[in-house]
């Protein structure tokens, strides 16, 4: 039983689990916040899908036989072909704008002599397989080559010398395309000296169009994401419900070493600061911001953007230079673990609130009543009771921003991991 | 678009995809007299209020139902013991979200 926003999606699902002939009957969407008479009234309403009484769809789901036609063709390969077959340009931008493979702005053509030029900056093969990728945990996963990655960072229009910072990226496995209902989108953090080396942008508007490398990089992301996972639409393979202008760029920008008071995001997270690496949040459905770090009320102010944040996604602060030595200087942070202490024990909701959160009951309300720390704590608490919403070691600060003004944000993400640039030089 | 039109030839930017392998699927039921069918909790917020209503929906119009409300232990995760369960209790089965 789905609701009927899904029909799609669980369909193709079950064909690509080898389950074409899977019984599934729909009820309107939504199910959350109905009432138990509203929910009676699907039960004995029509299938949203198939017009037909929705109890009649289950019954013959469970006593009507399987179509033979669908258990017979469950088995099927599938290929995908190196290269597409020629056309002009106005033909193949078409193409490509119809088969769901742009992000719906212009890219530029994956020739064999472009993909060429890009595979000239690793070391690494074209035919090595770098990886997989699946749009959700529940979807089948695709694999993909050194070129496959390559054709899609052509499309990006980045330049070649970006190449291993795309592969750093892609061979992550992480999709900054997830088919999350929520929106979420991809961020990425560059550390070390690759960031000098292809002029990445960590000062003034680095979060913005206003870097080519920074841009493109970011672009590939997504691109290679959406096509190497097996796609990125919307009812099928993408179901954020508002979608996320983050997705274009995939926040992609270099922290700011140099003008930071703290050590680099990368070596805090085990590697040299001569090496270089790619660090990716998957997440931005939650953005606070705040001006400077005042004298009076400093603490007052972050703990209420603190309250605005996602509780499960955990807030990236990313500080403008000025920004970071104002709370050096304010709150004594002499180290960036210092802050994030700080934040972890004043980031406080009454447990009642934390619980009534529709995605904490869902994801966070089993592991609790199995057992699993911190959830179960905060399950025993009162319901006024102040509970700390995040775990400690997934809070993440990065410095970032040109010091015209000592802005800072938090936008909620889930850290998966820092990964080596230089493995895919 | 003309498959043969005279131009560039460029790389199709997509992965690779697993080859899809059947899975053997439960044989249907003659009639849902007298059997138990348990109904899987897969525990997106309201599932388990909405599985009232089906459970209630049996009892008033299929009385020889008997209907079975097993949860997952997480929503997004294989549960094999929940799946054992099933099998133990059930002659079949119906999987249902809440979002």
């Amino acid at each position: 039983m789905h609701s009927s926003i899904f029909s799609r999606l669980v369909r193709s699902t079950a064909k690509v689990a080898g389950m074409a002939a899977l019984r599934q009957a729909f009820v309107p969407q939504p199910v959350v916040n109905l009432s138990p008479t509203e929910l009676r009234a699907y039960v004995d309403g029509d299938d949203a899908v198939t017009g037909r009484p929705f109890m009649q769809e289950l019954i013959e789901g469970l006593t009507k036989p399987l179509d033979g036609e669908a258990i017979a063709n469950a088995t099927f390969e599938r290929s995908t072909p190196r290269l597409l077959e020629s056309g002009s340009e106005e033909e193949l931008h078409r193409l490509f704008l119809e088969r769901g493979w742009t992000d719906n702005l212009p890219v530029v053509l994956p020739t064999e002599e472009r993909v060429a030029e890009m595979l000239a900056h690793t070391s690494h093969a074209p035919d090595e397989v770098v990886g997989h990728m699946r749009p959700t945990a529940y979807r089948e996963a695709w694999e993909y080559t050194v070129e496959k990655v390559a054709v899609n960072a052509v499309m990006a229009g980045a330049h070649p010398s970006y190449f291993p910072v795309i592969l750093a990226l892609a061979a992550s496995g992480v999709s900054a395309r997830p088919s999350t209902t929520t929106s979420m989108a991809g961020i990425v953090a560059v550390n070390g000296p690759i960031r000098e080396e292809i002029g990445m942008n960590s000062g003034i508007g680095a979060m913005g169009p206003y870097n080519h490398a920074n841009a493109t990089i970011g672009r590939a992301y997504g691109l290679l994401s959406q096509n190497l996972q097996g796609g990125s639409a919307p009812g099928l393979t993408y179901m954020g419900s508002q979608g996320n202008g983050y997705g274009y760029g995939s926040v992609t920008f270099a922290e700011n070493e140099e003008r930071s008071p703290w050590g680099p995001f990368h070596v805090e997270h085990g590697f040299a600061p001569e090496d270089s690496t790619v660090s990716i949040w998957v997440g931005g459905w939650s953005t606070t911001y705040m001006t400077g770090v005042r004298e009076k009320h400093w603490r007052e102010n972050v703990r209420n953007l603190l309250r605005g944040m996602d509780p499960l996604h955990p807030p990236v602060l990313l500080l403008d230079p000025i920004a970071a030595r104002e709370f050096v200087a304010r709150g004594g942070f002499e180290a960036k673990a210092d802050l994030v202490q700080w934040v972890y024990e004043n980031a406080l909701l009454p447990a009642g609130e934390f619980w009534d959160n529709q995605f904490v009951q869902t994801l966070l309300y089993p592991q609790a009543v199995l057992g699993v720390e911190p959830w179960a704590s905060h399950l025993r608490a009162e319901p006024d009771e102040l509970i700390r919403v995040f775990e400690r070691d997934k809070i993440k600060v990065v410095v970032v921003g040109g010091e015209s003004m000592g802005t800072w944000r938090m936008i909620g993400g889930r850290y998966h991991g820092t990964f080596s640039v230089d493995e895919w030089r | 678009m003309s498959q043969r039109a005279a131009g560039s030839t460029v790389h199709h930017p997509q992965g690779y995809p697993p080859k899809v392998e059947a899975k053997p699927m439960a044989q249907r039921l003659e009639s849902l007299e007298g059997r138990t069918i348990c109904l899987l909790d897969c525990r997106f917020d309201n599932t388990g209020p909405f599985l009232d209503q089906v459970q209630a929906w049996f009892a008033e119009h299929m009385p020889s139902v008997d209907t079975r409300v097993v949860q997952m232990r997480e929503s997004w995760k294989e549960d094999p013991e929940a799946l054992a369960r099933i099998k133990t209790l059930g002659d079949g089965a119906i999987a249902a979200v809440g979002l």
